[in-house]
């Protein structure tokens, strides 16, 4: 009986239930904007390679557009190129052992070259990008070299917020 | 006559003729995933410095009644600080720790208001994290920063 008036009453009222997808739609529209407008804000797209630990400091300014330097514990690259190899901060050897080695004369001969292809980009300006533990040995001659070929800005990129 | 009869025959149909969202909110769903997975939450920023000895802009007197004020400061391996101050050639030297730096600039800045820049310089051994923990606190006092490759 109770099953009966179950029956009746289902087949009576067979409403459909729908779920309101048009305001789901809406918020969805938006947060897509939002997330790809704030994509596309950062000014440069700075990837660290995986060796680099960055240091975290509070009150930083944006990173420009400008030729990057990276230091690791492996190596020196100038604009995504490896110039220097090494090996916990010390540079290798090169072979022959007569030839004379200099970071400072190799980082100088790769950000002139740097420079010269992107003249019209690029001015004083030198992003560094360092792992935490780099000694400052190795930052001076950098220093030194970019100092050579005319790098006098440097902006030294960090972890931090305003 | 055309015109009427067809429109009467769309009137009698009422069609609701929905877009299909179902599909486009599955659609979204995938692309926000996909954008927060591959967003980066760390937020990176850079800290200005200059190199020292480097200005070749031409120089122009500047008659000033301020006497010319300059500070060095040496960061020895231990970490430690040697301030090196300059005022109307006077010079003084002194031992700081990171905890007492921030007072005694703000000190020397005050009394020395023509106080711009700061010098840098490190022994071989500091890190790159020390020297730019120190940068930090002296931007943070609106200080000019610029490295040097010796001690005064």
């Amino acid at each position: 009986m109770k099953f009966n008036k179950f029956q009746k009453k289902g087949s009576h009222a067979h409403a459909e239930v729908e779920l309101p997808l048009a305001p789901m739609a809406s918020v969805f529209t938006v947060i897509l904007v939002f997330l790809i407008k704030s994509a596309s804000m950062s000014v440069t797209s700075i990837t660290p390679s995986a060796d680099i630990d960055l240091p975290e400091v509070t009150t930083v300014s944006e990173i420009p557009e400008a030729l990057k330097i990276q230091i690791s514990s492996s190596g020196i690259t100038v604009a995504d190129k490896p110039i220097v190899e090494m090996q916990d901060y010390v540079p290798k050897e090169r072979t022959p052992a007569s030839e004379e080695f200099s970071v400072s004369k190799l980082l100088e001969k790769a950000l002139q070259f740097e420079k010269g292809e992107n003249k019209a980009e690029q001015d004083s300006k030198l992003v560094i990008i360092a792992d935490k533990k780099a000694p400052y040995q190795l930052l001076k001659q950098i220093m030194s070299a970019a100092a050579n070929v005319g790098f006098l800005d440097l902006k030294l990129v960090v972890i931090g917020g305003e | 006559m055309s015109f009427k009869s067809k429109f009467a025959s769309n009137e009698g149909m009422q069609q609701d003729a929905a877009i299909n969202i179902a599909s486009i909110i599955d659609c979204f769903t995938v692309l926000i995933t996909y954008i927060l997975a591959a967003a980066s939450f760390l937020s990176l920023g850079a800290l200005d410095a200059g190199i020292a000895g480097t200005d070749t802009s031409p120089k122009t007197a500047i008659v000033s009644t301020v006497p010319v004020a300059s500070m060095h400061i040496h960061v020895n391996e231990e970490n430690h600080m040697q301030m090196n101050t300059s005022v109307g050639g006077q010079k003084a030297q002194s031992n700081v720790e990171m905890a007492e730096l921030s007072d005694k600039i703000t000190v020397f800045k005050t009394a020395n208001v023509n106080l711009k820049t700061i010098t840098i310089s490190a022994a071989d051994k500091v890190t790159y994290l020390d020297l730019v923990k120190l940068v930090s606190l002296l931007r943070k006092l609106d200080l000019s920063v610029v490295f040097s490759g010796k001690p005064e």
